[in-house]
């Protein structure tokens, strides 16, 4: 990889990445250095990066580094250990976004990068397994539950409005 | 042994009769029972009336084939969402769900949980990501350059030097006849030496030390001026002869990095180039003397030029290039020329 396709992988992927991280810490600032030390990390190998295969580079560099940040802060909810009676509270939700916004915070931190990396990315299975060192089934699995969850959370909130 | 039929199991020959299974002497032993049995004929008749016609019966078999979709339906609503299900499973499927709207509600809350990037969202700092790219030089690119660097100085220099030697050739005759005028030749050959000095980047230090080289040589030039020097005269020389000793700096920094042979060779040319300046005897006793220009600037070229392709062959061997110099007559322009080449640039100069 050169520098010029070094540059274009900083077009294309800077923003996405940022969301994915931003969407999993909730930490701005964080997120900024996440993606810039992801960035670092290629530019130091760039010798040895495919620039068709820079886009998986860029993200599992950046999901470890995220995955390693919330090991040590571990201030996350897990969803699976959430009854989901809880849901049950009287605020209003003006419309989906913000509803999905609060279901996905109350994933457990896999679920919610595989569904995002799903999502934002379009990533297969396989690509997902790849960046986060999870075989294709446990992906699989945790997509589907993270869908059930979303969904329940949704269904939760349609009922009561 | 042929079975013998009586009231008492008649029900059995008439069931094989019935089915096909009784042989042509049983069927014979049945007839003539019956002759003896008409009520038995009766009964035989009945039985024959008794046929079961085909019902039928058909299963709805689509409600069985829904049993997995309502067993795990919100499987199915996740896979046909992920695009994982089979093609017979995604037609089935979608079926199931119009004919339930109840189902069909769920799956559309399971629509609602794709979720959808924020582009809104973006890296603030991208072009602080970016880096400047390095830019490399090719090697050929520095050793082309660096040889028409060298040529082109060489060039310039050998110009001045004709021209410095046509000045030369000038005053050495003005002092043959004159020497008030010797003073002027004195300033223009100082200015040129000076000029390229500068030109080529000699210091006063190496220039008293190549003035001091060709001491020698310079004694051998006085003899063309002679008698009527002064002692002025001496320092004149002293700077005429000083000139191709600056060209020969120069020469020398341009091919320093070739061969310390061909400063060997260029020294000793130089010298016997000197050594070879013709004296007029008869000019000499009368206190004057005589040079031809001609020979000498000739001489003095082709030596620059046996000594510049001798070191652009070097340079090009050097640097593993192709370099050429050659010189070249032009019927037309009844000129010959210098050609310098090398991969991506050549030049060619008129030198007469």
């Amino acid at each position: 990889m050169n520098t010029v396709e070094y540059n274009k992988s900083v077009d294309k992927y800077a923003d996405g990445m940022f969301r994915f991280i931003l969407k999993n810490i909730k930490d701005e600032d964080k997120a900024r250095d996440i993606v810039q030390d992801s960035f670092e990390k290629l530019w130091r190998n760039i010798e040895n990066v495919n620039y068709q295969k820079v886009k998986s580079y860029l993200f599992t560099t950046a999901y470890h580094t995220m995955i390693d940040l919330i090991r040590k802060e571990k201030r996350k909810e897990d969803f699976e250990n959430v009854d989901v009676k809880e849901y049950s509270h009287s605020e209003q939700y003006s419309d989906l976004k913000e509803v999905l916004n609060i279901a996905l915070e109350k994933l457990s931190d896999v679920q919610r990068s595989v569904i995002l990396l799903r999502d934002y990315e379009g990533y297969s299975y396989a690509e997902i397994a790849k960046i986060t060192d999870l075989s294709e089934s446990q992906v699989k699995v945790y997509i589907y539950r993270a869908r059930k969850n979303l969904k329940s959370f949704i269904g939760s909130i349609e009922t009561l409005v | 042994m042929m079975r013998r039929i009586d009231r008492h199991n008649y029900e059995e020959f008439f069931l094989d009769y019935l089915e096909g299974n009784l042989n042509d002497s049983e069927k014979k032993n049945l007839e003539s029972f019956l002759a003896l049995n008409p009520d038995l004929k009766e009964e035989l008749e009945e039985m024959c009336l008794i046929e079961l016609e085909e019902e039928n019966i058909t299963f709805d078999k689509s409600s069985l084939k829904q049993i997995p979709f309502e067993t795990d339906f919100e499987d199915f609503c996740v896979a046909k969402l992920e695009g994982d299900l089979e093609r017979e499973e995604e037609i089935s499927f979608t079926k199931y769900l119009n004919d339930n709207l109840i189902g069909k509600a769920q799956y559309q809350l399971y629509e609602k949980t794709k979720l959808k990037a924020d582009i809104d969202i973006i890296y603030p700092d991208r072009e602080e990501l970016k880096r400047k790219e390095r830019k490399i030089i090719p090697y050929w690119m520095i050793s082309g350059v660096g040889i028409a660097a060298s040529i082109l100085l060489l060039f310039s220099v050998w110009n001045t030097s004709i021209s410095d030697k046509n000045a030369e050739q000038v005053s050495t005759k003005k002092v043959a006849y004159n020497d008030s005028v010797k003073k002027k030749v004195v300033i223009t050959p100082t200015k040129d030496s000076n000029r390229l000095e500068k030109l080529v980047g000699i210091n006063s230090e190496s220039k008293t030390t190549k003035q001091e080289s060709v001491e020698i040589d310079n004694q051998e030039v006085e003899k063309v001026i002679a008698k009527s020097q002064s002692i002025e005269n001496k320092q004149v020389t002293d700077q005429i002869v000083s000139l191709p000793n600056v060209i020969k700096t120069a020469e020398f920094k341009v091919l320093a990095n070739v061969e310390v042979k061909e400063q060997k060779i260029e020294v000793s040319n130089q010298e016997k180039e000197i050594n070879e300046v013709p004296v007029n005897s008869g000019l000499d006793n009368l206190g004057m003397s005589w040079k031809s220009s001609v020979k000498a600037k000739r001489k003095s070229n082709s030596l620059l030029y046996a000594v510049a392709k001798m070191g652009v062959d070097k340079i090009g061997e050097i640097a593993g290039k192709k370099v050429q110099l050659e010189k070249q007559y032009d019927s037309e322009t009844e000129k010959t020329r210098l050609r310098f080449n090398t991969k991506g640039l050549g030049f060619s100069t008129s030198i007469k």
